[in-house]
This record gives C-alpha cells, structure tokens and sequence, in this order.
C-alpha cells in the first residue's frame, strides 16, 4: 500500500508519500532528511531512534508512518534553536556525556521529556528514564551527570523569565 | 517488513467486520510486539487494522464500585495514574516494568494482554486482583475472569475477530505485590513474575513466566487460606507447593531449576510481607 | 607536575556541537543520487558444503541491478591471515556467513530478490568447541590452512584446526616447579561476547568503470581498510580511496577489515553505482566479529615467602570459523601470559583454533581481558589458601622497577607504578576492614580486586603521520588519520598540537575525519594507542612547522634559527622578544617592503614509529611493548545467598596513564571501560544451540543500561610520565574493561566462599555455585 499522508514534524507539515511498511523512523530519515534520529536496532530495545511522539518519547521504529499522521513531532532537529544550543545539549558537551555521538540524538530526546515533567528528578528518577536509552560509551555515568546541570540550568532560565 | 493494507475502522463493528475478511489480518494497538514481529518477518499481514482510531475506550475510569482501564491506555497512563498507584499499587508497579519508558508509552494494556505471552508483566496483577475483562466482537459483548482469558502461549479465549474492550477491576481494600526478576534490572523480559494478593485474610497467589500461561495456584492459596495462623513454616510449605505445580521451561532467561529456585523464595518472601512474618 | 596550557584540563570536546546537534553524520546518513541497496544472503547452518547457488529467479526480479556470490568474486581477506572469503566459497562455516549480495533500487527489493535466491548444502560435522577442534580425528575447519598466507610471526599447525600457536619460555619451568613450596592448578573459561557498538556497521561503495574504487565507510582503521581491499580485490593504492565519517562506536568491531568486502563486490557487478550496505542489529552479531571464547589452564609454583617462582599456562582461544584479525590475540594474549607479574619461569602456551562458531576478533582489551580473567583469579584462590591478603600478596609480586616481564622487557621507573594503583584501590574500598553489616542475614558482602596490565598490541611497523597547517591569520588546522570512534582523539590530539604551538586550543581546528586521498597515512586506531603515537606524530609535525619558520625568520631577521623561538603569537630572537616577527607576517611567506616574498605557506609533517622488534619464535622473548598501562580495579559487592542476586555497590579503577591530557575524556574511557568490563562479568554471553546462534538480538543479548550502575563508581588517575609518550602520557582506552571480571569474581568469593571460574558471573551461576557447595 502507498499512500499521501501529512507528518507535522517540528512544527512544519510535510506531505510525504509512504509505503504502508515504512516506520517513522524510515520516512524521517530517508524522505525528510531529519537523520538526527538513528536506527541502532530497529525493534525498540536501544532507543537511538526516539522522537517526541504526541508529547512523549517513543521509538519511532516501532510505530508506523501511516499511524503518525496527525500527530505532532519532535526531532532533536526540532529542538536545536536556531543560533545556539538548548541547555541540555550544552550541558552534555560541558559535562562529557558524548562519546561516539550514536545514542544522544535519543538521549537527549529522553532527557528533554524528562525534564519537562520533572524539573528536578533524582538520581533514581534519571537512570529509570534513560534506561532505555542503550549507551555503550560512556558508562552512563557523566550522562547523568549532564541532565542534572541540565536541570540547574533550565530552572534558572525558567526563574529569570519570571 | 512486507507491505500490507493500513485500515483505519471507526468503530468496532468496522474493525471487525475488518478483520474478519481475511485470513491475515491483525489489529494493530501499540504495536511495540505486533511491528517487532513484522519487522522479523515473522508475521505476514494483509491487512493492519488501527484499534487507535475505533473508538475502543482508552482512558482509567473510577467508577463506584470498579476501575476500568480502556484496552487502549498505555502502560505509561497506567504505571503514573495516581488511583492506580493508590488502589492497585502492584499493577502500577507491574506496568512501569515492563519494558523501557519508550516503550511504555505507546505499548498498551490490552496489547500486552491479547499477545498472550506467558511473561506478560500485567498478567499477574490483574489475575490476582480479580480482574475480569470485556470482550467485544462488534456486536455482542462479553465478559471473562482473567485467570481464564489466557489459553496457552500465544493463545486467548478471543475468537476470531473478537477484541479486548475494557478491563474491569473491583475496588477493594485487598493488597497486593509484584515481583519481577530479569537479567538486568529494567527494560527486560522477566525470567519469573508474580504477584501475591491479600484481602481479608483470603490470598490469591499468581506466578508468571513458569507455564504456558500465567498461573494462579489454588492449592497455595488454599493452605494459607485455611491456617489459623502463619508462620515461617506454612509459608516454606507454600511456596513448595507452588514450586511443585509450577512447570517453567529452560530457555535465555533462565534454566527450569532456576525459576523453581526464584519462585521458592520470592513467593515466600511476598507472602511474608503481607502476612507480617520475617522470611 | 609541569604547567600546561591546554593539557589536564577538560577542554570541551571538538566534536561536542556535531554530535549532540544532530549534525554529525554517520555511515547510514549518507545519501548519493542514483544509489542502490544491498542486502546480503546468510548461511542458516554452521558448517556445511555448498553444492550449488541459483541466482536466477533473483537476477529476475524488477529492480535488482546485481548479484553476487563466491562464483563470481572469490577474493579473500585478512590482516594477518587471508583466510576468510568475501562470500563463503565451497562451503559455509558458520551460520550467518554470507553466501550471496544483491543490490536493488530499493530496500525492500534486494530483501525479496535474496529470499529468491536458492542455495543447496549438504552437512557437515559440527566443529562446536574447542573440545572438538583439538580432537585428535577433529573435522578441519580449514583444510588448506598452510595455503594461506600469513604474517612470519604467527605460527598455525599443519593438518589441525590450531591456526596459532604462541609459546612463551623464561628460565627453567621445571626448576621452578621443583623449588615450589606450593603449586596451584585450576581452569578458567569465558565465552564469546560481542562489542555492541551502538551503530551498526555500514558501507557504501562505488567502483567506476576506470576501476577507481571510492568507499565510504563506519572503520576504524581507513587505510588498513584501503590496503587490505586493494589487496582482496587487485587494485593499486592509488586506486582505492577510503572515506571515513564518524564512527559510532567501535570497541575493536570496525577494526582491520570487515563488511566493506560485501558492498565492493557488489559495487564491481554495477560499475558507476553507489551501493550502500547498512547492517541490522542482529547482521551486526552474526557478520562482524567477535571476542574470542577461552580456556585457560593456569599452574602457579610459590615459594614458601609467597613469591611466585614458576608459572605454566595454557591459553585456548575459539577463534571460531576464520581467524584473520584474531590470530593476533593469540599472540598479544600470549606474550602477556601472566600479567603484571615478576616471575622468573615461565612456560606459556597460547593457541588459537578454529571453530564453526562467529568469527573472533579484536575487542578491547585484545587477550587481555581473557588473560587476566584467568591469572586473576588464580592470584586470589593462592593468596586466600595461603592465608595471605590478596592485596598484599600483589604488592609482593606485581613489577616493580628492576623487574623483568615475561617478555624479558626490563620495568623501568617510566613504565608506571602498579602498586600505586593497587594502593589507591585498596584505600577507596577501605581494604582490611569487613564490609557494613548487610540488612538481612543471607545477604553476605565482600571485597575484591584484581591488577591489569596491556601494551598496545601491533606489528612493529604500525607508524603514524600528521601534519599542522597554517592559516593566514596564524590560526592552524591540525590533519590525522586516527580515528574518532567515541574516545575523544580529536580532542585530546588538537590539545596535544596547541600544547607544542604554544597556542591555546581555541585557535585550533581538526580535520578529523580522514579520507585516504587526502589525510596522513595512519596503520589502525586501535590497541588505545592513538593518543600516544598520534600525539608524537603531531609533535613532530609541529616541531617541523617551527623549523621551517625559523628558517625563514632566521634570514629577515639576519640570526641563526638556533637563536630563534617561537611562541603562539610570534617568533623571536631568544633574549631579545622585541625583535620579532607576528606569525601572520611569516606563515604565508615573508614579505619585504619591496615587495618580494620569501618562503611559502607553513605545513609541518610528523611522522612517529614505535621502536619494537619482532619476538623470538620458540620462546616469545623481545620487545613487543612499546609502553605499558598499568592499573587496579576493585568491587564491593552483596550477594542474597538464596537467591544468587549480585548487587554492585562501589567500582573503583585506578589506571597509572601518564599526563592526563584531558581529564573528562579520560574519565570517559575510564568509566564507559568499567561498565562493559561489568556487562562482560556479570552478563554477556553468545549462546550456541547446534552449533547456531541463539541470541543475535537486544531481547536476549543484554548489555547495562544506566539503571544497572553501581551504587559507587569511581576513577582514580596515577600519573607517572612515560617517558616515550607526548607530553608523559600513555594508552587508556581498553584497559578500564580488562579486569573488573576478576575483581567481582575475587569479591563473590570473599562474600561467600565460592568461586567461580565461568564467565560470566549470572545470579543463575551464583545460585547454582551457591547450592553446590552446600
Ligand atoms: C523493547 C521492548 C520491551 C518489552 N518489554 C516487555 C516487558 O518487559 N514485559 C512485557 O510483558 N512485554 C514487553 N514487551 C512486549 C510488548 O511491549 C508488550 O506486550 C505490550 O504491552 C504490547 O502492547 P501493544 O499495544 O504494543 O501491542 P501490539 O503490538 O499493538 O499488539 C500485540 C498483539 O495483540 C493484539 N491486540 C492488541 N490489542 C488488542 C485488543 N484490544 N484486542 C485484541 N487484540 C489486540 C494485536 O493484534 C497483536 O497481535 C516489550 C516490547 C519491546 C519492544
Ligand atoms: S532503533 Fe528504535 S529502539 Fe533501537
Ligand atoms: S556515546 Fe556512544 S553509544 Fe552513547
């Protein structure tokens, strides 16, 4: 099956022709060259591939494009402002959480949901987050680490607009 | 993955009327096994039919005298629904296990539940609470216990064309614990799963992952039902006979003697700490 | 400690913005018009003959441009030894071994055409462990093994399955033994493990009809690559061109050669099309390689003192079905035998044979790993039977200065302090003292710790280049091959070049990612030693830059060069700063008021050759190492007797590195190596069943997410400067994986008395060890 469908992603309609069989993650990266999101199993497991799905993190190799229309999405393309860094990417090169670079489009796709429902998540609360976030780099260790300045800094930016 | 029909039915009957055209055809909720299975080419479908937009119901409800939970809410909406944390802790807890968050917000209860798979984590949970499921073939509704939905790996009482609606759940004052023990500690399958289930001195005893079905065992239940008091060597006598009726396989996740050995002590620990005694 | 301006600090990493932007690229993003899509057929049985291949319903098919197989591209490849086909040839030896490659306009066409494709076999006998493959009437995996050609430094054996054979001889064995006060004797096992880069491998090649060959490719090593394709398929250097994005992991998978192979045989039947081949997941377990699974025999002789006097050890590597890259680890494995330790005789004897199992291959660590599984732990069960502190008993017989390695190498002050690494471990686990009462009473808690030791492992003409450009505005673009596979190279190396320019890092930019057309000429990025001899690479290039523009300084300014120095902004006449000249007057040629112009555009050339010698054939003795990492892990560690669950509560890893050149990177390598050390000891395992792989996936090949960290992990830095390393520092990358298996396995024992000798160390095993003992 082929069909005509719109993806509303990062806040811009896309009318894109898909293939029944195509995951979101497939169109994403092969018909609208947002290859920020990586495929590093393609069957759930790694989470390299995460987008924000209708609010939430999900994999996009699990969910169908046909499925998608309709529903809004965000890439790490879609988070990056347009002249600088958003705070969470900052804070991962700042504090070292970037080795081979593979799995944080996904980390911080993760990240960025986690820290808008939970301005201030613990420890406990970050590892359970990520945990399906598979990194075989860095140990996990300053990732963690990064979210947590991430957090310090986002309230901070959120007390100056206030 | 091979091309197929995307369908998107607007009610139920549609959906059935669906799937009931084909050989092939699959419902698709989540999808977190559904495209996992495609992808290996496992399954082979003709035709997809999207649950997500048939008006299946989705949300939790509280009612009076019952929660339901849609076929359709996620095991996300289930893991941080704050009634569910309150009444029903173990399922709540069962759910935010299974998988990763990424999974977990689109994998769905009834997903979990249809694809029948002997590890499923929010099998124990509602067995052991009661629970009872509505069954909906788009004309006809119907309800069954949980403990008797589940047939065989992979296989439902569901008949052709028949959905998962609604999850029906009695409010009670009973407490329950779920137990899971994977290889690593989350985003796992579980080698051994188990809830155990108190309410006015009645236990419900459910094991996952150790037969082809999840298995509640009565003749457990029974003996510490029926003791006046409990001790440390009721339980020990319990959880043998759990043991001994259990029949767990060998596989990736963990030898048959294992699972027996797991069982032994964590169903022993369980109903230590709803019956208050030291294991 | 000296004062740096750029080294020790943590310098934020160059390549930071690409990758958390989304910008950086890997294999998979790249898109060429008019491209094609490989998919590659695999053998679905481990070892059998092959009697015939139909391709025609394939070749049918609408949108299949080309297929291909042994019949028509039957090269062979190898680093060290040629012996595994581009497509399995006359008979398949492991399941998932390629047998066939179409290329397709689509995806989803070169997956149809592949099932079209219609292969015939005939079993064979199961080659299925190492039990199997020494067998004396064993079914030979290779029975042309002495046709092949191989590097002089290996040694396979005629008319058996052992593609390697290491010996290793020091002193008198046998006096050894005789003197011994106490002998210890015991076995050790491990499997194979895979090294699950989060990027699967992926290669895109185009092969033009004037035979030029262009591959993009997910490697670590771009010109072993090139050279190793144009010695596979029959091309001159200049021919081939190898393009290298960033990597997404590597770990020793993207090392030597590997998938590339498949896409260039496709790329020659569809001349002038880019053919792109990107792996699956489980593609990435079945068709890369593999660490090789090992049985070690370890005989220890004490002295009644506690010294150990002798050691024999036997080391069997499953290299499984093609040994190319692997042979090496035996080697590597087999000149390091006994680990960081002073012993004056020693009988080693390290094998590799083949298997029908995944093809071994490098993985961090390289021997190493597999080694010190064994040695440490057979150092814990000598010291607990002769009631002696384990720790202690280290002290008293790790290298010291004056100790002489089992290569007859002498330790000097320069080669690193063991047992400072020892100390700072047994003070971060509070050692001697018992671990804090566990809640319950069948939850016992222990400590355990175990010493490392690796050598980048590499033939003794592994050389590197690099080269330093300057910019008009005395900016300066810094060129090498090493690859930046996650460990932070660009970084580290940028650093190491703005240290010697006297520049801060900030006027730096690397041009990291190489292309053989253009990029130095770099052997491998493997074996942690880019770093190390990138970095003096660099540092020579840089020193040449210098010369040549105190060359032409030395003419405006009418002194000698000798009498010149140059710092990041100017050169100058040493005594007199004011008699200068700004490095943008200079860089591009100095102009006089006239108007003519002497010199040109500066680019200093480096190159760097470890100074290392082959090693003896009979008895392994020589010069192998071209600088030694030293370091000391340990675990505290519960146990829940009655369930075997292991819980990880404190990681330490103290490695003596040198000069820390940037410390957060360098924690990264630390802290990234001891938590696949853990997935390695505690979880990781390839399972056969008949011979096939039974867990090519993430469902049940499991590696650590962030929830199963310990509860403590910790690094500790020693530094003494190597004196051959840039700036003092030396290799870090694999070691921090190397001994956390024995360090948990040595504090399992020490919380319950059992010990285990089978990786890896599963709440299952534990259990099950538990109840044995009982
Ligand atoms: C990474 C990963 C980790 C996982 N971990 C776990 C785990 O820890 N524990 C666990 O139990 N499972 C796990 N799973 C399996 C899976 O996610 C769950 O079973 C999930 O709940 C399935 O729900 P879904 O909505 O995605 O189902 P789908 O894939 O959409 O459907 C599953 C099956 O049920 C049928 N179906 C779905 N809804 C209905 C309905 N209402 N009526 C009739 N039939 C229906 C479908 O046709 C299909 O055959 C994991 C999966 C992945 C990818
Ligand atoms: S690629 Fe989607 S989870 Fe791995
Ligand atoms: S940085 Fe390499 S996988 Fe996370």
């Amino acid at each position: 099956m082929s069909k005509d469908i719109t993806l509303n992603v990062n806040g811009i309609d896309h009318h894109v022709n898909i293939q029944g069989n195509e995951t979101l993650l497939k169109v994403l990266r092969d018909k609208l060259g947002l290859t920020a999101a990586k495929e590093g199993c393609g069957a759930g497991e790694c989470g390299a591939c995460a987008v924000i799905y209708n609010g939430s993190p999900a994999s996009s190799c699990l969910i169908l494009a046909v499925e998608a229309e309709g529903v809004e999405i965000l890439t790490l393309e879609g988070i990056t402002p347009k002249d600088h860094l958003h705070p969470i990417q900052q804070a991962f090169i700042d504090k070292g959480a970037v080795q081979c670079g593979f799995c944080t489009p996904g980390m911080i796709i993760t990240t960025y949901s986690l820290l808008k429902s939970n301005p201030d998540p613990s420890e406990d609360e970050i590892k359970k987050a990520i945990s399906g976030n598979l990194c075989r780099c860095t140990g996990y260790v300053q990732i963690i680490e990064a979210i947590r300045e991430a957090a310090r800094r986002l309230k901070r930016v959120k007390g100056r607009r206030k | 993955m091979e091309n197929f029909e995307f369908i998107s039915p607007i009610t139920i009957k549609g959906a059935v009327s669906q799937y009931k055209k084909g050989a092939n055809n699959y419902y698709l909720a989540g999808g977190t096994d559904l495209i996992v299975l495609m992808r290996e080419g496992i399954l082979v479908p003709e035709k997809i039919i999207d649950l997500k937009t048939a008006g299946l119901p989705s949300g939790i409800k509280k009612l009076k005298t019952e929660i339901r939970i849609g076929a359709l809410a996620t095991l996300s909406e289930i893991e941080h629904s704050s009634f569910i944390r309150k009444e029903i802790p173990f399922l709540a807890e069962a759910a935010g296990k299974l998988g990763s968050p990424l999974t977990r917000n689109r994998a769905t209860i009834g997903g979990n539940l249809c694809n029948a798979s002997p590890a499923a984590d929010t099998a124990t949970p509602l067995i052991a609470v009661g629970a009872k499921f509505i069954l909906s073939d788009g004309k006809k509704e119907r309800r069954v216990k949980a403990e008797e939905f589940f047939k065989g790996v992979k296989q439902t009482v569901l008949k052709k064309g028949e959905l998962l609606k609604e999850i029906v759940i009695p409010r009670s004052a009973g407490k329950g614990i779920f137990y899971k023990k994977s290889r690593i500690k989350l985003v796992d399958l579980a080698t051994v799963n188990m809830t155990v289930y108190r309410e006015k001195k009645k236990y419900r005893i459910v094991i996952g992952a150790c037969h082809i079905t999840p298995l509640r065992i009565r003749a457990a239940e029974e003996k510490l039902n029926k003791a006046k008091k409990i001790d440390l060597a009721l339980i020990n006598e319990t959880a043998e006979i759990v043991v001994k009726t259990i029949k767990p396989i060998s596989d990736m996740r963990g030898s048959a003697e294992y699972r027996k050995q797991l069982v032994e002590t964590h169903v022993a620990r369980l109903i230590g700490e709803l019956a208050g005694v030291e294991v | 400690m000296k004062n740096f301006i750029n080294l020790g600090r943590d310098v934020n990493r160059l390549d930071g913005y690409d990758k958390v932007s989304g910008n950086a690229k890997y294999i998979a993003d790249y898109e060429f018009p008019g491209m094609l899509y490989a998919k590659v057929l695999r053998s679905p049985h481990p070892h059998a003959e092959i009697i015939s291949i139909n391709t025609s319903a394939a070749e049918k098919m609408e949108g299949v441009i080309a297929v291909t197989h042994s019949g028509k591209c039957s090269h062979k490849m190898g680093l060290y030894l040629v012996d595994r086909p581009v497509f399995a040839t006359g008979k398949v030896r492991f399941k998932g071994e390629p047998v066939a490659a179409v290329a397709a306009l689509t995806e989803d066409i070169a997956a149809a055409a592949i099932k079209k494709i219609k292969v015939k076999y005939k079993m064979l006998p199961l080659v299925d462990n190492i039990e199997d493959a020494l067998d004396k009437n064993a079914t030979l995996v290779h029975p042309d093994l002495m046709k092949y050609s191989y590097l002089p430094i290996y040694y396979p054996k005629k008319g058996t399955n052992i593609f390697n054979h290491f010996p290793l001889r020091k002193g008198d064995i046998k006096k050894g033994f005789k003197q011994s006060y106490k002998i210890y004797e015991n076995e050790f096992t491990l499997p194979q493990i895979q090294h699950v880069p989060m990027e699967p491998h992926g290669a895109i090649a185009k092969w033009d009809r004037n035979d030029k060959l262009t591959v993009y490719s997910s490697v670590q090593s771009p010109f072993t690559l090139r050279n190793l394709l144009r010695l596979a398929f029959g091309l001159s250097h200049k021919d081939v061109r190898v393009i290298a994005p960033y990597v997404g992991g590597g770990f020793g998978g993207k090392a030597g050669i590997n998938m590339e192979p498949l896409a260039v045989a496709l790329a020659k039947e569809a001349k002038g099309k880019w053919i792109k081949l990107i792996f699956s997941r489980e593609e990435v377990f079945l068709g890369t390689t593999v660490r090789q699974a090992m049985r070690a025999r370890v005989k220890t002789g004490i002295a009644k003192n506690g010294r150990i006097i002798a050691e024999e050890i036997e080391m069997i590597f499953d290299g499984g079905a093609y040994a190319e890259y692997g042979t090496n680890v035996v080697r590597a494995a087999g000149y390091t035998c006994i680990g960081p330790y002073d012993i004056k005789n020693v009988k080693g004897d390290t094998y590799g044979v083949y298997t029908n199992h995944l093809v071994g291959g490098a993985f961090r660590g390289f021997g190493h790993g597999e080694l010190h599984w064994a040695v440490e732990s057979q150092m814990d069960i000598i010291a607990n039977d002769l009631k002696m502190d384990p720790a202690e008993f280290r002290r008293l017989n790790v290298l010291k200065p004056g100790s002489i390695n089992s290569m007859g190498e002498k330790i000097t002050k320069h080669t690193g302090d063991m047992v400072a690494c020892i100390d700072a471990v047994a003070k971060d686990l509070k050692w001697g003292k018992p671990s804090k009462k566990p809640a319950k009473p069948y939850i016992k808690r222990g400590k355990g710790l175990a010493v490392l030791e690796k050598a980048p492992a590499m033939p003794a003409n592994a050389t590197s280049c690099a080269r330093v450009k300057f910019n008009e505005d005395a900016t300066v673009i810094v060129q090498f091959s090493g690859m930046e596979i996650g460990q932070g190279c660009i970084t580290a190396l940028t650093q190491i070049a703005a240290e010697r320019l006297k520049m801060d890092v900030s006027k730096l930019h690397a041009a990291g990612l190489p292309d053989t057309d253009f990029s130095p000429y770099e052997w491998q990025t493997v074996a942690s030693r880019i770093t190390w001899a990138v970095g003096n690479a660099i540092i020579n290039a840089v020193d040449d830059a210098h010369e040549k523009i105190k060359k032409v300084a030395s003419k405006v300014l009418k002194v000698k060069a000798s009498q010149l120095d140059i710092d990041g902004e100017k050169v100058f006449v040493i005594g007199n700063k004011g008699k200068s000249i700004a490095l943008p007057l200079i860089i591009m040629g100095y102009q006089y008021p006239d108007g003519h112009t002497i010199g040109g555009p500066v680019e200093g050339v480096g190159t760097f050759t470890p100074h290392l010698t082959n090693l003896d054939a009979k008895t392994g003795q020589g010069h192998a190492a071209a600088e030694w990492t030293f370091g000391c892990e340990g675990a505290e560690i519960e146990v829940d007797t009655r369930t075997g669950e292991l819980k990880i509560l404190n990681l330490v890893g103290a490695f003596d590195l040198g000069t820390v050149i940037n410390p957060s990177t360098a924690r990264g390598q630390i802290i990234g190596g001891m938590i696949q050390g853990l997935g390695s000891a505690v979880l990781e395992e390839l399972k056969y069943k008949d011979g096939k792989i039974a867990n090519p996936s993430f469902v049940d090949y499991k590696i650590p997410t962030a929830a199963d960290l310990p509860d403590k992990i910790k690094h500790i830095f020693i530094q003494t400067p190597d004196d051959g390393g840039p700036f003092g520092a030396r290799a870090i990358g694999e070691h921090p994986m190397i001994s956390i298996p024995p360090a948990i396995a040595n504090a399992i024992y020490d919380a319950t008395g059992v010990r285990i000798k089978a990786l890896p160390l599963t709440d299952e095993k534990i259990l099950s060890s538990l109840k044995e003992k009982k």
